[in-house]
């Protein structure tokens, strides 16, 4: 088999595989299983990063991750610290039957004018975008990246870096003040 | 690969995270949201970047700025949430109450009278 051919329906896999997650992630009401999907969004991602895009992007996945983690921490601790337990535990995200018709006219009007809306950009953007597709014309080929080329990017380019330590720095306050309230609340 | 594909692929995620933004109620989906949205930029930035302009360094400075302008955008939404003492959070965030819903069909307070000039 065409080892271009291959890749490329790897390519192609993948990028479904990531539209699939996304959209199970989205769909599922349990949190954990949200998140869980989210995670496996974010690692065809990172297959993606590495198989189809250039090499000096592999790192961003990583660093996409780690900020979003940072957001969950501190969402997190605000709901640990500063919410009322009782307020934020529920079995389901979208509570129905309990409000009667009112509430389940809301919700329908809320699903209806967010598809409609989701439609009409897509329409705008299929309308204008048909003209360029159709005017181009593609020509030579995409480079897949090497394990020599990402490290020798690693070596050269130290952005990432730089922006991983301090992520993972800040995390790690945000850590230990954390802890450190804990243990002041058990304490007492 | 097909430029054309791929990017209607993109736009697709993007579509999924902009109906999650405008019809879901918990904070945690609308970051998910957020998620699928820069993960689709990412896609779209370093496709044209690899079929149009044969690599060139604009898409990465775009991206990282598109990344960084939407993580300051969740970072002020949370920490809004710290520092106003709980305007959002005695919504209930996970909860049966939590109302993040962009598009809501309610009778506004501006409606009402104009107190401004009053006092």
């Amino acid at each position: 088999m065409n080892g271009k051919l291959t890749l490329e329906i790897i390519n192609y896999s993948v990028l479904a595989l990531v539209f699939l997650f996304g959209l199970i992630s989205l769909v599922l009401t349990n949190q954990m299983k949200k998140l869980i999907f989210l995670f496996l969004t974010f690692l065809a991602f990172g297959i993606l990063c590495f198989l189809f895009l250039t090499g000096a992007t592999f790192m961003l996945i990583a660093i996409i991750v780690i900020l979003f983690n940072i957001l969950l921490f501190l969402y997190a601790q605000d709901i640990e610290h500063f919410s009322k337990r009782g307020n934020y535990i529920s079995e389901s995200e979208l509570p129905v039957g309990k409000l009667g018709r009112k509430k389940d006219w809301k919700r329908i009007t809320n699903l209806t004018l967010s598809i409609l809306f989701c439609i009409g950009v897509g329409y705008i953007f299929f309308k204008y975008s048909l003209n360029f597709f159709n005017s181009y014309k593609q020509t030579g080929n995409y480079t897949t990246s090497r394990i020599a080329e990402i490290v020798a990017n690693i070596g050269s380019n130290y952005w990432p870096a730089l922006i991983l330590i301090s992520s993972i720095l800040i995390v790690s306050v945000l850590w230990f003040i954390s802890i450190l309230k804990n243990g002041e609340e058990n304490s007492v | 690969m097909n430029l054309q594909l791929i990017s209607y692929f993109s736009f697709l995620i993007f579509l999924i995270g902009l109906f999650g933004v405008s019809f879901y109620k918990s904070f945690l989906s609308i970051l998910i949201s957020f998620q699928l949205i820069i993960v689709s930029a990412l896609i779209n930035f370093f496709s044209f970047s690899l079929f149009l302009y044969s690599e060139s360094v604009w898409d990465k400075t775009f991206t990282l700025l598109g990344i960084t302008s939407v993580y300051l955008l969740m970072f002020s939404i949370v920490y809004y949430n710290f520092a106003t003492g709980g305007k959002i959070r005695d919504k209930a965030p996970f909860g049966p109450k939590d109302d993040y819903v962009l598009f809501k069909l309610d009778k506004s307070d501006w409606w009402g009278e104009d107190t401004l000039g009053n006092n």
